[in-house]
């Protein structure tokens, strides 16, 4: 007690008190045995830490086993269209917020891609943090009359993601989730989500979902047993494949921060396509399976993209520049694609 | 339907320091932990963090480095803590890097004020 004030220090742990960098008569007054200070930053060899304590049980955060069906399941694949030849992809990444002015910019994002002429909408996390948002932000690109095709990412609680889409659907949506439907047949690609984040820690919610190495091993035991009569495969995540330089899709204030995983599933047998968000940094750009950049229009046999946040924040990415919302338009024509960032124009970098 | 929390970020490389933070502030937030600035700030790259509360003296580098490398990140609340003075912590204040300077220790009140804003 401090003057009728409870004070706690950041380490109140059952009874026993620890703390850094305080003056010692305040250890010695507070009979703390464990109160030694600790080296100043970028020292060698910290002191060995205490043991480590078992995380409350209010704090653990959970995700439900059901987060993505098996791939084999009966009714994890469904044709949405016939193959044509050419298939183009309208994909947004980071919805975000429901308030009235990103909706608005996202309805405007929306009908710029679409005019490009679009067979389907993906998006790829980030779509809202319950159910009134999702389905408002889902509504946004479910209006168009498009299928839309949902992979949420380390923000959606799967149980209200349901909710939300299943309002849509009662509506006459034509909305898919790639957590049940794995495999949406577009006829001249299949598009193939695997959802969820990479470390629970990521979680925003109880309830949002982790993918696991398992999750991984069974999507990639799926892409190898896929018949080479197959339409290529278009993968679908919110976390990006760890990347080896500036020119990646998971840079971010200079590092790569992507999933090193991922990287065997992108391969021109397994996976040539792959659409992936989360890191708004990389927002706007496509690298080709050496990791070397695909410029807008330029075909590739392998491309995998990060279309950025399509949401109205303004985000800085890695380049030093500023962009308020981006979308892109993935074109695949047999075994090749090519990929257009779209902004809106008051959206261009500066 | 339960509110979501806002997601924090709690950097120390003290595990008892985090696991007391966590404690405490569960009932507000939901809580990320990292142990390092290099951790943390993996981790901020990964999604969108409503607030992150770091301990200035870190293993690798101090947390106001930390901060500095997400200060352009839009909407991040950033607070800084310490037992003892931080060098310039006037000018870290003044120039955006740190929202709030916390010293140890704190009050529960004072955590979630410097927290929420």
């Amino acid at each position: 007690m401090n003057g009728g004030t409870q004070r706690v220090t950041f380490a109140y742990t059952g009874g026993i008190m620890l703390s850094k960098r305080v003056p010692r008569w305040w250890c010695w007054a507070a009979l703390l045995a464990a109160c030694a200070q600790k080296p100043a930053s970028g020292s060698a060899s910290p002191p060995p830490s205490p043991a480590q304590p078992t995380p409350p049980a209010i704090a653990q955060q959970r995700s439900d086993a059901s987060c993505a069906a098996p791939l084999d399941l009966p009714g994890s694949r469904i044709q949405i269209r016939p193959a044509t030849g050419i298939l183009r992809i309208g994909v947004f990444a980071g919805l975000k917020d429901a308030d009235d002015d990103n909706v608005a910019h996202l309805r405007k994002l929306a009908a710029e891609v679409v005019k490009r002429g679009v067979d389907v909408l993906v998006v790829d996390g980030d779509v809202g943090d319950n159910p009134d948002e999702q389905e408002t932000l889902l509504g946004v690109l479910t209006e168009t009359g498009l299928p839309v095709l949902v992979a949420p990412g380390n923000r959606e609680v799967r149980s209200e993601l349901d909710a939300a889409e299943g309002e849509l659907r009662n509506k006459g949506a034509k909305v898919w989730d790639l957590s049940h439907t794995r495999v949406a047949d577009a006829g001249d690609a299949l598009i193939v989500g695997l959802p969820g984040t990479m470390d629970r820690r990521l979680l925003h919610a109880d309830g949002a979902c982790v993918y696991v190495q398992r999750d991984l091993d069974a999507l990639a035991a799926w892409l190898d047993r896929l018949p080479a009569k197959e339409p290529p495969a278009v993968l679908v995540m919110a976390i990006p494949p760890r990347g080896r330089d500036r020119s990646a899709l998971d840079v971010s204030e200079g590092q790569n921060v992507g999933d090193p995983r991922i990287g065997p599933l992108l391969t021109s047998r397994r996976a040539p396509f792959a659409i992936f968000g989360q890191v708004w940094e990389s927002g706007g750009r496509a690298i080709d399976g050496r990791g070397a950049p695909v410029a807008p229009g330029a075909e590739s046999g392998q491309l995998y993209l990060n279309p950025g946040a399509a949401d109205r924040t303004s985000w800085p990415l890695a380049d030093g520049t500023r962009v308020a919302g981006q979308a892109a338009l993935l074109v695949i024509r047999g075994r090749r694609a090519t990929v257009e960032i779209v902004r809106l124009p008051a959206a261009e970098k500066t | 339907m339960a509110p979501h929390r806002p997601l924090l970020l709690l950097v120390d490389d003290e595990p008892g320091v985090l696991h007391a933070l966590r404690r405490l502030l569960a009932e507000r937030f939901s809580i990320a932990t990292a142990s390092s600035a290099e951790e943390g700030a993996r981790l901020a790259a990964m999604t969108e963090f409503a607030a992150v509360l770091t301990d200035y003296d870190l293993p690798d580098r101090n947390g106001a480095s930390l901060l500095a490398q997400l200060a352009s990140r839009p909407g991040l609340r950033k607070v800084l803590t310490s037992g003892r003075d931080v060098p310039g912590i006037e000018a870290l204040r003044s120039t955006g890097v740190v929202d709030r300077f916390l010293k140890k220790p704190a009050t529960r009140e004072e955590l979630f004020q410097a927290l929420e804003g």
